[in-house]
C-alpha cells in the first residue's frame, strides 16, 4: 500500500489528492492492520468454532445461561456506574479548572492526573488500607455515625466502582476541561444576567454546548471500565466477577480458548452497541446548533 | 561454614540427629570433585531463589567445587524453556511448582535421575516412579491463624464451620491452587473427596459471606486489619507473615496436609548432568532439608531429616502430608470453577 | 436617580483596575465609559453586572443596594462585544431565554419577542441559529435579547466594535433611537471617541481606573478637565509655557515658543506655575501679520482634506502647531512661508506640567 502510494505519487505530474493522504495515514494504518484487526478478527474466528467446526456452540452457551447474562450485566452496570460517578465529579472539576485564570490552573490539572501515573497493582493495594473493614473508609463512616456496623468495601462491587472510577477521573476531568476551555464564559454570564442561576446557566448552556466532550469523555471511561482487569480482579476478588476477568479464568485458568473468545467479541458488541444508543441519545439532546 | 552450621545444630538437637548421621558418608560419597564444572538451574526468583541459592547450592559448590547458578522463571515458562531447547538444553536442571514435570516426563524432555543416592528414601508420592523427578521439597497447606484471637490451634477444616469464626474467615478462591484444595480437603472432611465434591461445596456454602481473597498478596491485608482471624494457606506463607511481625500461627489439620511439591529434573541432553544429579542429591540431604525448613517453613521431603523441636512444631512432617489425587481434580477442575462461580462467589 | 455607583474599586493583584469610581444616572439617561483599552470599563461594567464583586464600594440600582446580589437576581440586560449568543438556541429562543427565566406566560413571551423582533429588523429570522446570521443580524438579536426582559438598565460593552464602519454608525443611532423610546437607562462601553460622542448623553473618560472627566460631549471636547483628555478626545495641540503675571484683568502666560497668552484668570488655577497650554486646531486662526495672542512660526506641511486642511507649523522653541483652516484658504499658504497663529483665549485650555 505504501510502495504503490508512493510509485504513484512520485509518476504523476500532478499526483491525485488522495494519495497524500493515504501515505501519512499508511504506517499507522498498517499498525493498526496487523496489530489490532488482524488479531481481533483472528480472535472472533476462534470463537465461531467448536472441536473443529463451525460452531455457535460458544455463544449459545453463554446466551443460554443466567449466569453469564448476570455477569454481563455486572460489567455493564459497573460500566454505567462509574462513568456516571465520574461525570458527577468530573464536571465541576474540569469547569472550575477551565475557568479558573489563576497560573495554578495547569498544575492542578496536571495534580488530577496524578492516579493515571500510578500502576494499577500498587493503587489498589491503596485501596485495600481504605476499604477493608477495619479500613480508613469503614471507620470514618463509623466515627461520623453514617453506619453501625464495621463495612467491607473490599471484595465488593461497589468497591471496585469506587477505586475505578477514582482511576479514571483524571480521563473524565482531561477531557472535559478541553470542551469547558473551548466554550466562551460569556455565553454562561448572558444567561447569568438574563436571570439563570450559575447552576443553571451551566446546565442549559456550557453543558448543552459540550455533547462533544461529554460523549467523548463518556465512551472513554465506560469502554476502559468495562475492559479494566486488575483493580477488577484486586479490589474486587472474587465476588465482583466481571466480564474480563472471567475471559483472563478462561484463557489463564480453564484453557477455554474458544468461549474465552465469544467472551470478548459479545463484550466488544455491547460497548459498540451502548456507545452507540449513548452517542444518538446526547447528540438528539443538542441536534440544533448541529443544523448549521 | 552454612554446612558446618547446621550440622552443629543437626548434632545438638539430640536423638534425631543420630539417625540422619549415618546417611551423612553416602551423602558425602557422592562428593565428588566438580572443579572448574558449572551447572545452570532454573530458579523461582525473588527471596525464595536467593533462599536457596544460600541454603543449597552454595554449600554444595563449597563442598565440591562447582558453579551454580539459578535462572529466574515462573514455572509455566520454565517448561516452555525446556521444550524449545529439546535436544539442546542450555539449563541444565529445572524447579518446578506446579507439576510441570509430569508433562516433561510424557514428552520425554528429561533423563531419569541416575545418580540421586538418596532417591529410594523418598516416599513414593514424592518422586517418580521411573525416577524421572523428584520433590526436593515441599509446600505444606494448612491452616494460619491468629493466636491472640484463636487460643486454641485450629484441628480440622471441619473449624472452619465452627460458629465462633462467623464472619472472621477468608479463603481463597477457587482460580487460586490452595483454593481447590481446600475445597477438596473440605469434602473429605465431611465424607467427600476428590471423586465425590458435593460435601465440600456443601460445606463451603455455609461460609460463602465470609471474605474471599484470590491472591497471597492480600494475607497481609487481611490478617494485619484484625479482623479476619483464620484462613487456609500454607506454612511457607504463614512463615513470612510471622516474619513480618504478625502473630499468625501454622496448624496441620487432621486430615493432612495438601501440598504443593518442588521438584526437580535434570533436561535430556544437560551437558552437566552429572553436576545436577548430584546437586539434586544434595538438595535430598536432612541438613539442606532442615536448612530450607529453617528459612521457608518448606516440608522436607526426605523422611529421614528430623527438624529440631522447635521447627518441627511449625512445619508439617512428610508423613501428616494429604495424597490428592491431582490427575482426578485436574479433570474436575473447570466444572468445579463454574459451579464455584455460581455458588460460591455469588 | 435610576443608578448610582459610589466609590467602586477593584484591584487585580498590585494593580488597581478601577479606583474610586463614583457617577449616577437618571432614568432614560445614557452613559459612556470611554477610554483606552486596558482602562478598567470592562471591569466596571462587569460590577454592575454583578460577574466582580467590588472589594469596595456600592452599587445602588433604583435606590436599592446591589452589591452583594448575584448577576441573575440584579435585572440587567447585558449585550456583550462579541454578542454572546447561544449557538445550540434559535434567535427566537436566544430573545425567549430571559423571558422563560422570569416566569413570563406563554402568550406574553410570544408578545413581547414579536415586539422585538420587528422593532430589531429581525423579522423572518427567528428559526436561525446564530451562525446562520451575519455580523450586524447577530448584534441586533443580542440587543433584543438583552431588552426584551424591561431590564432596570441596559449594559453594553463595546456592542459596535465587530462591525464595520458603516454598519457601526446606523447601528448606533439606530440603538440610540430604541433607547429613548423605551426610556432606558444605559451604560455604554468604548473606546471611540466619536461613538460615544454620538450616541451618549454623558461621557465618562477613563484612564488607569479612575474617570479623568465626567460631562457632556461638549463638555469635555472644549473644557477637557485634564491633559489626557485633551489628547484623548479629538486633536489637540499642546505648547510649554509658563506664568509671567498675575493681575485682575487676566493672567499672562509666555511660550516657551515665544509669545504671550493672556488668559481669563479663570483658566489659570492659582497654584500653576509651569504649564501646557491646550489648543485644539480648529481654534487657531492663521494670519500674515502679528495679532494679540499670537505665535508666529514657519508653515511645514499643508494637509488638504475638501472641506477643511490642516497646517503644521514649526514654532521656533522646535514644537509644532497644527491648525485647521478652510480647505479653500489652503492654497495661499506654502510651506517654508512665515505665519502667525492667534490662539483664541477663550479656547484654550491650560494644565499644569
Ligand atoms: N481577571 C483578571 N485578572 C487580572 N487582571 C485582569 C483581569 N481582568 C482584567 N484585568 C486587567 O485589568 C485591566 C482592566 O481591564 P478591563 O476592565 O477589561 O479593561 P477595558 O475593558 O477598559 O479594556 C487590564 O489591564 C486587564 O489586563
Ligand atoms: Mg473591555
Amino acid at each position: 500500500m505504501t510502495a504503490a502510494g508512493v510509485m504513484t505519487a512520485g509518476k504523476g505530474a500532478a499526483p491525485s489528492r488522495i494519495f497524500v493522504p493515504v501515505l501519512i495515514f499508511a504506517p499507522c494504518l498498517l499498525v493498526y492492520l496487523v496489530f489490532f484487526v488482524w488479531p481481533q478478527l483472528s480472535l472472533l474466528a476462534v470463537s465461531a468454532f467448536d472441536r473443529g467446526q463451525v460452531s455457535a456452540a460458544h455463544y449459545i452457551r453463554f446466551f443460554s445461561d443466567e449466569y453469564y447474562w448476570e455477569l454481563l450485566g455486572r460489567t455493564l452496570f459497573l460500566g454505567v456506574s462509574v462513568t456516571l460517578i465520574t461525570l458527577i465529579l468530573g464536571v465541576p472539576v474540569a469547569y472550575v479548572i477551565a475557568r479558573m485564570r489563576s497560573r495554578y490552573a495547569a498544575l492542578l490539572l496536571v495534580l488530577t492526573t496524578f492516579p493515571l501515573l500510578v500502576s494499577a497493582v500498587v493503587r489498589s493495594f491503596g485501596w485495600m488500607v481504605l476499604f477493608f473493614r477495619d479500613g480508613v473508609v469503614s471507620n470514618l463512616l463509623l466515627a461520623l455515625g453514617l453506619i453501625d456496623q464495621p463495612m467491607q468495601l473490599m471484595y465488593t462491587l461497589t468497591g471496585v466502582i469506587i477505586a475505578l472510577a477514582q482511576v479514571l477521573l483524571p480521563l473524565m476531568v482531561l477531557t472535559l476541561h478541553g470542551v469547558f476551555k473551548s466554550i466562551d464564559p460569556d455565553l454562561e454570564h448572558a444567561a447569568m444576567s438574563l436571570g439563570a442561576p450559575p447552576w443553571l446557566a451551566l446546565w442549559l448552556v456550557t453543558l448543552r454546548l459540550a455533547p462533544g466532550g461529554i460523549i467523548a469523555g463518556s465512551l472513554l471511561v465506560f469502554s476502559l471500565a468495562i475492559s479494566a482487569f486488575a483493580t477488577p480482579a484486586l479490589v474486587g476478588g472474587a465476588r465482583a466477577n466481571v466480564m474480563a476477568t472471567t475471559i483472563y479464568e478462561q484463557t489463564i485458568e480453564l484453557l477455554d480458548w474458544p468461549f474465552a473468545s465469544a467472551l470478548s467479541a459479545i463484550l466488544l458488541v455491547f460497548v459498540l452497541l451502548i456507545s452507540l444508543l449513548y452517542a444518538k441519545a446526547l447528540d438528539r439532546r443538542s441536534a440544533g446548533e448541529a443544523a448549521s | 561454614m552454612g554446612l558446618d552450621r547446621v550440622s552443629r545444630r543437626q548434632f545438638v538437637s539430640g536423638l534425631a540427629a543420630l539417625g540422619s548421621l549415618p546417611l551423612l558418608p553416602t551423602g558425602a560419597a557422592a562428593a565428588q570433585d566438580f572443579a572448574g564444572r558449572s551447572l545452570i538451574s532454573s530458579g523461582f526468583g525473588g527471596s525464595t531463589m536467593d533462599i536457596i541459592q544460600k541454603a543449597v547450592f552454595d554449600p554444595f559448590d563449597k563442598a565440591t567445587g562447582a558453579r551454580s547458578t539459578q535462572v529466574p522463571m515462573q514455572s509455566a515458562a520454565a517448561l516452555a524453556r525446556l521444550k524449545s531447547e529439546a535436544g539442546n538444553p542450555q539449563i541444565d536442571m529445572y524447579q518446578f511448582s506446579g507439576g510441570q514435570e509430569d508433562v516433561a516426563k510424557k514428552e520425554g524432555l528429561i533423563q531419569p535421575l541416575t545418580a540421586v543416592s538418596q532417591l529410594d528414601d523418598i516416599p513414593v508420592g514424592l518422586r517418580d516412579p521411573d525416577g524421572s523427578w523428584v520433590a526436593w521439597a515441599v509446600i505444606a497447606e494448612g491452616i494460619l491463624y491468629r493466636k491472640d484471637k484463636i487460643k486454641e490451634p485450629p484441628r480440622s477444616y471441619r473449624d472452619f464451620l465452627k460458629p465462633e469464626y462467623k464472619g472472621h474467615i477468608a479463603f481463597p478462591a477457587i482460580t487460586n491452587g490452595y483454593g481447590v484444595d481446600f475445597l477438596v480437603m473440605l469434602a473429605r472432611a465431611f465424607g467427600g473427596g476428590e471423586d465425590n465434591i458435593e460435601p465440600g461445596f456443601e460445606a463451603m456454602k455455609k461460609i460463602k459471606g465470609e471474605t474471599i481473597f484470590k491472591a497471597a498478596s492480600d494475607l497481609p491485608s487481611l490478617f494485619g486489619q484484625g479482623d479476619i482471624w483464620i484462613i487456609p494457606y500454607d506454612s511457607g506463607n504463614a512463615f513470612k507473615l510471622q516474619t513480618s511481625g504478625l502473630p499468625v500461627g501454622f496448624a496441620t489439620p487432621e486430615e493432612g496436609s495438601p501440598a504443593v511439591n518442588i521438584t526437580a529434573v535434570v533436561a535430556k541432553g544437560a551437558k552437566n548432568a552429572d553436576v545436577a544429579n548430584a546437586a539434586i542429591d544434595y538438595m535430598l540431604r536432612p541438613e539442606a532439608q532442615i536448612e530450607i525448613a529453617r528459612q521457608m517453613r518448606w516440608t522436607a521431603s526426605n523422611p529421614k531429616t528430623k527438624l529440631p523441636a522447635d521447627l518441627a512444631a511449625e512445619v508439617p512432617d512428610v508423613s501428616q502430608l494429604a495424597k490428592l489425587n491431582r490427575a482426578l481434580i485436574n479433570e474436575q477442575r473447570a466444572q468445579w470453577i463454574e459451579r464455584w462461580n455460581r455458588e460460591i462467589a455469588r | 436617580m435610576e443608578i448610582e455607583l459610589r466609590n467602586l474599586a477593584k484591584a487585580y493583584g498590585a494593580v488597581q483596575v478601577v479606583n474610586d469610581l463614583s457617577f449616577s444616572l437618571d432614568k432614560g439617561e445614557m452613559i459612556a465609559l470611554l477610554g483606552p483599552s486596558g482602562c478598567g470599563k470592562t471591569t466596571t461594567l462587569r460590577m454592575v453586572a454583578g460577574f466582580i464583586k467590588p472589594p469596595a464600594g456600592e452599587i445602588l440600582l433604583r435606590g436599592r443596594d446591589v452589591t452583594g446580589l448575584p448577576p441573575h437576581k440584579r435585572d440587567t440586560g447585558l449585550v456583550f462585544q462579541n454578542y454572546a449568543l447561544f449557538p445550540h438556541m434559535t434567535v427566537a429562543e436566544n430573545i425567549a431565554f430571559g423571558l422563560v427565566r422570569r416566569g413570563v406566560p406563554r402568550d406574553e413571551q410570544k408578545v413581547r419577542i414579536a415586539a422585538m423582533i420587528d422593532k430589531l429588523k429581525l423579522t423572518g429570522l427567528e428559526g436561525r441559529y446564530p451562525k446562520q446570521l451575519s455580523g450586524g443580524q447577530q448584534q441586533r438579536v443580542a440587543v433584543a435579547r438583552a431588552l426584551v426582559i424591561n431590564p432596570a438598565i441596559l449594559l453594553l460593552d463595546e456592542p459596535f466594535s465587530n462591525l464595520d464602519a458603516k454598519l457601526r454608525e446606523s447601528t448606533g443611532i439606530e440603538l440610540r433611537r430604541i433607547q429613548r423610546e423605551l426610556g432606558l437607562t444605559s451604560i455604554f462601553v468604548t473606546h471611540d471617541q466619536s461613538e460615544a460622542m454620538a450616541i451618549a448623553d454623558k461621557i465618562a473618560v477613563m484612564n488607569g481606573g479612575i474617570i479623568e472627566q465626567l460631562g457632556s460631549a461638549t463638555e469635555i471636547y472644549e473644557a477637557p478637565a485634564t491633559r489626557f483628555v485633551a489628547e484623548f478626545i479629538g486633536k489637540a495641540n499642546f505648547l510649554n509655557g509658563f506664568v509671567a503675571e498675575r493681575s485682575a484683568s487676566g493672567v499672562a502666560i509666555d511660550l516657551e515658543s515665544d509669545g504671550r497668552l493672556v488668559l481669563p484668570a479663570a483658566k489659570v488655577r492659582p497654584e500653576l506655575r509651569d504649564v501646557e497650554v491646550m489648543i485644539r486646531p480648529e481654534n487657531v486662526a492663521l494670519s500674515a501679520s502679528p495679532t494679540e495672542n499670537a505665535v508666529a512660526g514657519v508653515v511645514e506641511v499643508v494637509s488638504y482634506q475638501g472641506a477643511t486642511a490642516h497646517v503644521i507649523m514649526r514654532l521656533p522653541g522646535g514644537q509644532s502647531l497644527i491648525a485647521e483652516c478652510r480647505g479653500r484658504d489652503a492654497g495661499a499658504l506654502k510651506p517654508g512661508e512665515r505665519v502667525h497663529a492667534t490662539l483664541d483665549p477663550q479656547f484654550v485650555a491650560v494644565f499644569g506640567r
